[in-house]
């Protein structure tokens, strides 16, 4: 392939050209210019702010010590100690603007940004003019939730999470947020840990994940972020891409990934969705029929024969060992030793 | 030692009340010899933080015995579940976080683990920070996974194999815009015993299959700003490698009755190596808070490599001696992918904005696998046969091309609503070609075989969807796609599709109600094409339609402080009805296959604190499907399936506080299985429990 090759050569050259001109660039400096996203105009609601205009969290805290409690744990709080954050505004200010002369005012709401009565859409782009720089999450703005207007506070919190009363739970399903499992949350400043969150607008998937066989969200060893991108992304169901450009399945189900010389067709180009549950199904295998021969069947029926076809007529549904198309086609993902898939 | 056998466990009503009884006066003993002698009052919680190395520790863990008392299938149970009785780490976490905020090495530490020991799924987090320097997430995971089941493959496709499997990914610099650079490492081990089917003389045969791979993963990347752009690029490698075997210990005669085939002994080993690499290139950038663009461009290339040898003797199926039939299997494939995506948002002004992002995907996948034979036998009188010594090539190229543009605008209407609308179109070309080729045999029309399928098909899709809040406390989603989905091998014809979701969520301080209802209509309104298909004259009307429903509800009611009330209902509606093509007897006829499933699933969950050292938990799930109910078919050719099934499972928990910093639980938990199929896989599973709770420093004390 000697196009591959030019294409690596290519890559690797772009990529040491880009490292260069960044070192030139003077990487590590501060730089000021460029994307509006991530600096200080910004960030700071009022354009013509000047640096007196700030007057610090602590400032802030004489007021509204609950917030500023549960804000100074945060990491966010935490950029102040960041050597290429300390040009820019920080702590409160960050996004609720200067906060000079809502002090001056007595505290007066009009001249402080509050995002009360903001829309979700507003509300986000806020935190992206920070956070929209990294890969994750810079398809937000077209993303799922984005377009149904679920914005970033809809899940996060900016001031840190609140710890409720600890409560005892289940002994097989992992509890909510308390102090039992104290960085569950904390670690993404979620509003409550990850299942119990994503499960409390996509209400259907709780019983899918309690079938009989299903992923282990509900116990813990995996999460709806496992395979999921919150965030958007380009894949249909936000689902996320693993080794490259396969899906996410293939990341724990690498037996799966191939290549095979013979490749049963859905496995790459419709996906494994095509025959498996993935939250949860009580079918053998989370496929989406109960009998193999069906699911098979349903699709082995309107193929010519160079597609696979239908079965012929030595495979005589009236006999048991027929019934199962597995036994023989045991290798249904791919195979490199047999086109029907025997071995 | 693997078990493949049906099993019955008796009741052990005896051991179940003599564990309880034990629990009881365990636990009594604890809580006399320590709760009196501790202060009724404890002090703020700021006065009890533990700190070493200046370091505020946070932490519990939770540590107990689990018994198990089975009636019924223990291998559904094993299957479904695998709880098994012994000591068990239920719960850890411990938590570091610098007093000051900063920390010589780290400024915070959690490590959380759960499942360890008699558990079948059990992981470790560790998430480890210094802000400004790096940042670490890793996860450990182990699955024993156990599956035996009688109504699949015949009970022939078992396994009882353990997935340990992990990533570990470090963040340098994660919070510098500038610059920042990412390392990552992934594990997989996958091994364990099963059973498996080969076949061979026009016969099936179950044989013992050890399963042993593995893969890693490396991964290396940077992120960073330049001529205001935000730029990644990451380069990753994976290798896997298959070192599974089967081997047949003693005589197998296989599946078919009505032949003379026997496997007096079977191995095959069949090491598979595979690689794959791949760069993935990012870039985002906001063009004067207008247009925010987003690019990625992803190459991949992946490899693997096979030899097999497998070596049979016994009887054929014309009951011939097999002294040995030996095959070597060379294979090869490679894939290269490369997709790029990109994405564009317009912000018209603050209320509207325009999007479009288009993806173009490629792969193209090429095999090839050559085979040779060396057959040799006796006839049933013991004359040897001539040495059967065939060879075959066979190779395949597969070519994938995709196309996807959405195009979509959304209003925001104040805080009270907003709208979006879009079209999505999709353009898909599918290619495979290739040819087999038997070296032994004359060249004729048809050997070499060639091959060639070429798809190629493109979808229209409309999108739409609105948020309202009629009131403060009160959202209401819904959106609607609606168009043509691309199955080009599942079902030719593109599937009309109707998706619509309604989602509903209504807070009040003390409680929430959410409701949501899906559907999803699949209709594919395929006519016949293959001529090669004797039953069906080309252009009979011959399709599919699935649809599927959910409605679910649920409640989070806190009526006061120590009260915590959860509460749900989905249900699962689903009808498939598909024509297809059944092999009866020896012809082949027009049937259908219908697939039903009616499911209700419902949980209730209480959380009480009644006095202050006391907390209870009660829960109570099940899951009714009611499947195809009285629908039945007695003809071969019309099949009819569902999976009809009750699954309940009530859990009870007490926390009793011994101390401040120990917890005394007992719990128990039962599960009730119960299904319609042939054999009985029912099961009831008793699971009784108690553990102590231990907590260290932060928050211990106001509990």
């Amino acid at each position: 392939m000697a196009s591959a090759r030019k294409i690596k050569i290519g890559m690797l050259t772009a990529f040491v050209v880009l490292a260069l001109v960044w070192a030139v660039s003077g990487t590590f400096s501060s730089i000021s210019s460029g994307t509006m996203v991530g600096e200080l105009d910004q960030s700071a609601p009022q354009a013509a702010a000047s640096a007196d205009d700030f007057v610090g969290s602590e400032t802030c805290k004489a007021c509204h010590e609950d917030q500023f409690k549960g804000f100074a744990g945060t990491k966010h709080a935490k950029l102040a100690e960041v050597k290429s954050w300390k040009d820019k505004a920080q702590g409160c200010e960050s996004c609720h603007g200067s906060g000079k002369l809502h002090v001056e005012g007595g505290g007066d709401k009009s001249k402080i940004i509050s995002f009360k009565g903001k829309n979700s859409k507003e509300i986000s782009e806020t935190c992206l003019s920070c956070h929209a720089g990294k890969e994750s999450h810079n398809n937000f703005r077209r993303g799922e939730h984005w377009r149904n207007d679920v914005g970033c506070t809809d899940c996060h919190t900016a001031h840190g999470t609140v710890f409720k009363d600890q409560m005892p739970g289940s002994m097989t399903e992992i509890g909510e947020t308390n102090r039992q499992n104290p960085g569950v949350a904390t670690t993404a400043m979620l509003k409550r840990s990850e299942p119990q969150l994503c499960m409390s607008c996509h209400t259907e998937t709780k019983s899918q994940f309690s079938k009989p066989f299903h992923h282990k969200v509900l116990e813990g060893a995996m999460t709806c972020t496992s395979c999921h991108n919150a965030h958007g992304g380009f894949e249909s169901k936000q689902t996320k891409l693993s080794v490259g450009a396969d899906s996410a399945c293939i990341k724990c189900h690498g037996d799966k990934q191939g290549p095979f010389t013979f490749e049963h067709a859905p496995l790459k180009t419709e996906g494994c969705a095509s025959c498996h549950v993935p939250h949860g199904s009580a079918n053998p295998k989370m496929l989406t029929r109960s009998s193999v021969r069906q699911l098979c069947m349903e699709c082995h029926s309107n193929l010519n024969d160079a597609e696979g076809g239908a079965p012929q007529a030595p495979h005589n549904q009236t006999q048991t060992r027929y019934l199962g198309c597995t036994i023989c086609h045991a290798k249904v993902h791919g195979s490199n030793a047999s086109k029907y898939y025997f071995r | 030692m693997f078990d493949i056998s049906h099993k019955t466990t008796s009741t052990g009503r005896y051991r179940r009340i003599l564990f309880i009884w034990m629990m009881v006066v365990i636990g009594i003993a604890m809580f006399a010899a320590t709760a009196f002698g501790q202060s009724p009052t404890p002090k703020p919680a700021e006065e009890e933080d533990l700190m070493v190395g200046g370091y505020k520790v946070t932490s519990t863990t939770e540590f107990g015995y689990r018994y198990r008392s089975l009636d019924g299938n223990e291998n559904k149970y094993r299957s479904d579940l695998n709880y098994k009785k012994g000591f068990r780490l239920f719960d850890s976490n411990i938590l570091f976080e610098a007093d000051s905020g900063k920390g010589k090495y780290f400024d915070s530490l959690l490590i959380s683990n759960t499942g360890w020991g008699a558990d079948p799924t059990g992981f470790t987090r560790v998430n480890m920070e210094k802000t400004g320097i790096y940042k670490f997430n890793s996860s450990a995971r182990r699955v024993k996974y156990f599956n035996n089941l009688s109504n699949h493959a015949l009970g022939e496709h078992t396994n009882n194999s353990q997935h340990t499997f992990g990533d570990f990914d470090l963040s340098i610099l994660p919070q510098n815009e500038k610059l920042r650079f990412n390392l990552g490492a992934s594990f997989s081990r996958m091994s364990g015993p099963g059973l498996y089917t080969i076949r061979a003389y026009s016969d099936e045969f179950a044989i013992t299959n050890n399963v042993r791979n593995t893969s890693n993963d490396f991964r290396a990347g940077v992120e960073g700003k330049l001529l205001g752009f935000n730029l990644g690029l990451t380069q990753g490698f994976r290798f896997f490698k298959d070192r599974s075997d089967y081997v047949l210990n003693g005589i197998s005669v296989g599946n078919n009755p009505t032949n003379t085939s026997v496997l007096t002994s079977f191995s095959r080993i069949f090491p598979t190596d595979g690689r794959a690499y791949f760069t993935h290139f990012n870039a985002h950038r906001t063009f004067a808070k207008k247009l925010d663009f987003t690019g990625q461009f992803i190459y991949s290339e992946t490899k693997s490599k096979m030899g097999m040898v497998d070596l049979f003797t016994g009887r054929d199926n014309s009951n011939n001696f097999v002294d040995r039939d030996r095959f070597e299997i060379y294979a090869d494939a490679k894939r290269v992918q490369s997709r790029g995506d990109i994405g564009l948002t317009y912000m018209v002004n603050n209320s509207f904005r325009i999007s479009n992002t288009f993806s173009f995907d490629r792969f193209g996948l090429s095999g090839q696998e050559r085979l040779e034979e060396w057959l040799e036998r006796r006839n049933a009188a013991g004359t040897p046969l001539a040495l059967s010594n065939p060879r075959s090539l066979a190779s395949r190229i597969n070519d994938y091309r995709r196309f996807v543009n959405t195009i979509e605008g959304d209003y925001q209407f104040g805080s009270l609503a907003s709208l979006h609308i879009g079209y999505r179109f999709t353009q898909r070309k599918v290619s495979v070609a290739g040819y087999d080729h038997t070296l032994t045999s004359a060249t004729t029309a048809t050997n070499p075989l060639l091959i060639v399928v070429n798809e190629e098909n493109s979808t229209n899709t409309l999108i739409a969807g609105m948020k309202i809040k009629p009131i403060k406390r009160w959202v209401i989603f819904w959106d609607v796609e609606h168009g043509t989905a691309d199955n080009v091998f599942s079902r030719v014809e593109n599937y009309k599709f109707t998706n619509v979701r309604i989602r509903s969520r209504l807070t009040f301080n003390k409680v929430v109600f959410n409701v949501s209802a899906v559907s999803k209509d699949n209709d594919n309104p395929a006519t016949s094409y293959d001529g090669s298909n004797p039953v069906l004259p080309v252009g009979t009307p011959f399709g599919a339609t699935v649809k599927n429903r959910f409605y679910s509800g649920n409640v989070e009611w806190k009526p006061m402080d120590k009260v915590q009330v959860s509460s749900g209902y989905t249900y699962h509606h689903l009808t498939s009805d598909t024509a297809i093509i059944v092999p009866v007897a020896t012809g082949r006829v027009l049937g259908f296959s219908q697939y039903f499933m009616r499911d209700h699933y419902g949980f209730v969950d209480i959380s009480v604190k009644p006095v202050k050292r006391v907390s209870l938990y009660a829960s109570y799930r099940i899951n009714r499907d009611k499947g195809q109910g009285s629908r039945f078919s007695a003809l071969p050719q019309f099949i009819i399936t569902s999976y009809p099934m009750n699954y309940t499972s009530p859990e009870f928990r007490a926390a009793i506080r011994l101390t401040k910093n120990v917890d005394w639980n007992i719990g128990y938990q039962y599960y009730n299985y119960q299904d319609s199929q042939t054999p009985s896989q029912n099961y009831r599973a008793h699971l009784p429990y108690t553990s102590l709770k231990i907590y260290f420093g932060g928050g211990a004390a106001d509990r």
